[in-house]
């Protein structure tokens, strides 16, 4: 008997990764139009955790790449702002996508972007002391409604055309046989 | 909401107004910050400031070409004169000289910007605009580093006859 959980694990881990990478490479081009803005890619992966294998899974990719991603762009301060900005953006897109199912994905993703975005730079402001960065806030709100819509628009795509007996299997909650 | 629901629903939907409305007014309201506060535009930008760790270490004026340093971080501190009225400023943030930001420094123009940094692998600190106006500013947040202007002097404003 092959346990789903396991298939489920597998598939967060492949996430997880493809996330960090996405992260990293996005780290090596300039920012966009403003410092610090990016287009956020690695987020399509936590959500597609979210929507193919559960909430919880959603949380754990989003940990794990905030984390190792820190880790390895050398810039271990930033897990203060940016996990906690991820935690609470993601809890509320998944509010959204659970409690009510008038929304988009697309509206969803815009709005996980903004707060986002202005969390991070308010706690960034509050830890670092550097309140003079709250001057690049209202800009940085723009990008992110540019890249909410972005990054909603590839998990739209995504989950449109993946196949949909791969889908169905992984968000299996029965075990499946070997024969 | 699944996955099987996001494959047989639109991109669109109406109650997405909803959200995006508040978007909108959040973004309105960030920048009604400015209109609020507006930058003194009388100040006349004289030269700059460096902070490190929330202390005033460096200052340097573009019209005198003179520099002021803390008596601690003279040893933190390369300049080179290039000529013409442009300098390379070197500033190490930490004890052991591994962390630095270049400053470049166009006095004629009166602009400084972070040319480079080992900060991390984005450098999103070389990435910000010159430093130019007298309400710019260029920070490097994993150095604790802040580059601000010095308004040093006020300028009438223009009134009519």
């Amino acid at each position: 008997m092959r346990n789903i959980r396991l298939v489920k694990l597998t598939f967060a881990g492949i996430l997880a990764t493809i996330s960090i990478l996405s992260f990293l490479l996005e780290s090596l081009f300039p920012p966009l139009f403003i410092p610090g803005s990016r287009m956020g890619i690695s987020n399509v992966f936590i959500l597609l955790a979210v929507l193919v294998i559960g909430n919880v899974y959603g949380f754990a990719v989003l940990t794990v790449k905030i984390i190792v991603g820190s880790l390895f762009s050398g810039n271990i301060s930033s897990i203060m702002y940016s996990l906690p900005a991820g935690l609470i953006a993601l809890t509320i897109q998944i509010m959204l996508l659970n409690f009510s199912k008038r929304f988009s994905i697309i509206a969803v993703s815009v709005i996980g972007s903004v707060i986002n975005t202005v969390i991070q730079n308010t706690v960034f402001c509050l830890v670092t002391g550097m309140t003079e960065f709250y001057v690049y806030l209202p800009y940085l709100s723009l990008t992110g409604i540019l890249a909410g819509v972005i990054v909603g628009f590839a998990v739209y795509l995504i989950v449109k055309y993946l196949p949909t007996t791969l889908l169905q299997k992984l968000n299996s909650q029965d075990k499946i046989s070997e024969d | 909401m699944n996955f099987e629901q996001i494959k047989t629903s639109k991109p669109f939907k109406i109650f997405d107004l909803f959200l995006y409305c508040f978007v909108l007014i959040l973004v309105i309201v960030l920048f009604s910050v400015f209109v609020f506060f507006p930058a003194n535009a009388n100040l006349v930008n004289a030269g700059f400031k460096v902070i490190l760790h929330d202390k005033q270490i460096f200052t340097f004026n573009y019209d005198t070409h003179t520099c002021s340093l803390l008596p601690d971080y003279t040893d933190f501190i390369n300049i080179e004169d290039l000529g013409e009225g442009f300098y390379n400023i070197k500033i190490f943030t930490d004890q052991n000289k591994t962390q630095y930001n270049l400053l470049t420094v166009n006095s004629k123009n009166k602009t400084v910007r972070i040319a480079d940094a080992n900060c991390s692998i984005s450098k999103d600190c070389a990435h910000m605009k010159e430093m130019k106006e007298s309400n710019d500013l260029l920070i490097c947040a994993p150095h604790k580093l802040k580059v601000l202007p010095l308004n040093i002097g006020y300028k009438p404003p223009v009134t009519g006859e």
